[in-house]
């Protein structure tokens, strides 16, 4: 489980302070899949990170009890200067993980073949998506933060993320932001809206997309 | 599988040992990460950890043995093991402080993983550094032996703690460092310059015996003096009549790592998130 209580997240701006998030409260159970709606600013991203305790809030308080990835972006949580391989190792080393394990998940799951040995700064954003996504996936952790990376993928890598997310790993929480519906139908049973630093819920999948619209 | 990974990820509250098997971890895996970035894993690679400050200490050596800079007294020390210890040390200093001051905002992606966290970014870099200048020491001390450039240490053991006082001030320093260079753009651009000015207070340069009375006193203030004159005491013998207190040098350093400590402890707030 993780609650946020409260959180509330200020940046400063040339014009003055902005509450980019006020006054959040969110609960995400084991095995529950959340989707958060957003247009872009509307700080999806902070939210993300501030549950994945990268970035701190001004207010506010996070208890959890399960094992959060980090945000999976297009290539946050992997370095362009080394190749994937190493960035691979990297993280396995981070996170205590079985290396050849999630090596061969990554190789399989990222199909990206001798590329792997090439510094990430030369892949494709889909690529990235790919490596990242996969070593998210391999190193098993209870709740998965995504942060818009699906849409960068193929329909073949979409389509496999999905058989991951909701038949391979269904007992895994998710979160997933997005400024569009579609993957969020697809993936999510719990939808909230964040606007103007708020986050609203709804009784039903349904209302939030008519509220979005 | 799932339990295990909770384990590795640092909760909020953890046992100390617990948090220390994955602070362990996580500096290790930053330490190799960076030799990996730094140094590539073409050509001489990882050598160049050591080789980098070997040759500037060697080209130093030359060119304080041709000038005969330094007015080296006694038969236990040579211009050779002057020069070395004495510039083994400023690479030390240099390396670890220009090394820290942008290092936390030009590595904030790593603070992606919540497991790295800024003071682990600090300490893989500061060891980094230590122990390629420690390498660097030690082959060169074998080399000038072996070339009869120098005797060997006369107190190993003492070299060895001065070499660790030494370091342990410099990285306490790096602390600070690290903490103003991500305060301030102004320190962050003249760090460079405030580092070479402290060139004369390292003590590389001098023993302080050898100065007039009036400029001893000014020497003894810097800390990075009384590391030196120790590290030197312990190479070439008490002849050399070095001047240094343990216990000022500890102080210090226990009261510049406290306050390094706090001080780091905020950078991670200040790190505009992108």
């Amino acid at each position: 489980m993780i609650r946020l209580s409260g959180i509330s997240k200020v940046y400063e701006t040339k014009n003055g302070m902005r509450n980019i998030l006020e006054d959040i409260n969110l609960q995400i159970n084991p095995g529950e899949r959340v989707g958060i709606l957003g247009r872009n600013g509307t700080g999806k991203s902070t939210l993300m990170r501030i549950i994945a305790g990268v970035t701190v809030p001004d207010n506010g308080s996070i208890e959890k009890n399960m094992s959060i990835s980090w945000p999976i972006g297009f290539d946050s949580g992997i370095q362009g200067s080394l190749t994937g391989f190493d960035n691979i190792n990297f993280i396995c080393r981070i996170y205590g993980s079985n290396i050849d394990k999630v090596l061969q998940f990554v190789q399989d799951f990222s199909e990206l073949g001798s590329y792997l040995y090439e510094p990430t700064r030369t892949y494709s954003s889909g690529m990235k998506a790919r490596l990242n996504f996969a070593i998210s996936m391999a190193i098993d952790f209870d709740c998965l933060l995504i942060d818009e990376v699906l849409s960068v993928g193929d329909s073949r890598f979409r389509a496999r993320c999905y058989d991951q997310l909701l038949v391979k790993r269904k007992d895994k929480s998710i979160v997933l932001v997005s400024h569009e519906e579609g993957m969020i139908r697809e993936i999510c049973e719990t939808v909230y809206v964040l606007e103007n630093g708020h986050l609203k819920s709804f009784e039903s999948v349904d209302a939030a997309y008519n509220s979005y619209v | 599988m799932s339990e295990e990974i909770v384990r590795n990820i640092r909760p909020r509250k953890d046992t100390f040992i617990g948090s220390l098997r994955i602070q362990g971890r996580v500096i290790g895996a930053l330490f190799l990460r960076e030799i990996i970035t730094r140094y590539g894993r073409h050509g001489l690679g990882f050598l160049w950890l050591f080789l980098e400050p070997m040759l500037f200490s060697v080209g130093v050596t030359i060119i304080w043995t041709i000038g005969g800079m330094a007015h080296v007294q006694g038969n236990s020390v040579t211009m050779a093991g002057f020069a070395l210890t004495g510039y083994s040390s400023v690479v030390l200093w240099r390396n670890v402080v220009n090394r820290l001051v942008n290092n936390t905002s030009y590595n904030k992606g790593l603070l992606y993983h919540s497991n790295v966290r800024v003071i682990d970014l600090i300490y893989s870099r500061a060891l980094l550094e230590f122990v390629s200048c420690t390498l660097s020491l030690v082959f060169l001390t074998l080399l000038f032996v072996g070339l009869d450039l120098m005797h060997l240490p006369v107190d190993p053991l003492e070299a060895f703690c001065a070499w660790i006082l030494y370091s342990w001030f410099v990285c306490s320093a790096g602390l600070i460092a690290a903490f103003l260079g991500e305060s301030s753009e102004v320190f962050e651009r003249i760090v460079h310059i405030i580092l070479y000015l402290t060139i004369p207070l390292t003590g590389a340069l001098t023993m302080v015996a050898w100065v007039p009375e009036q400029f001893q006193k000014i020497l003894l203030y810097s800390p990075l003096v009384h590391g030196v004159e120790m590290l030197r005491e312990g190479y070439f013998g008490a002849g050399l009549n070095a001047k240094y207190s343990v216990s000022f040098l500890i102080t210090i350093n226990l009261a510049l790592t406290l306050l390094g400590l706090i001080l780091v402890r905020s950078i991670r707030r200040k790190l505009i998130d992108d």
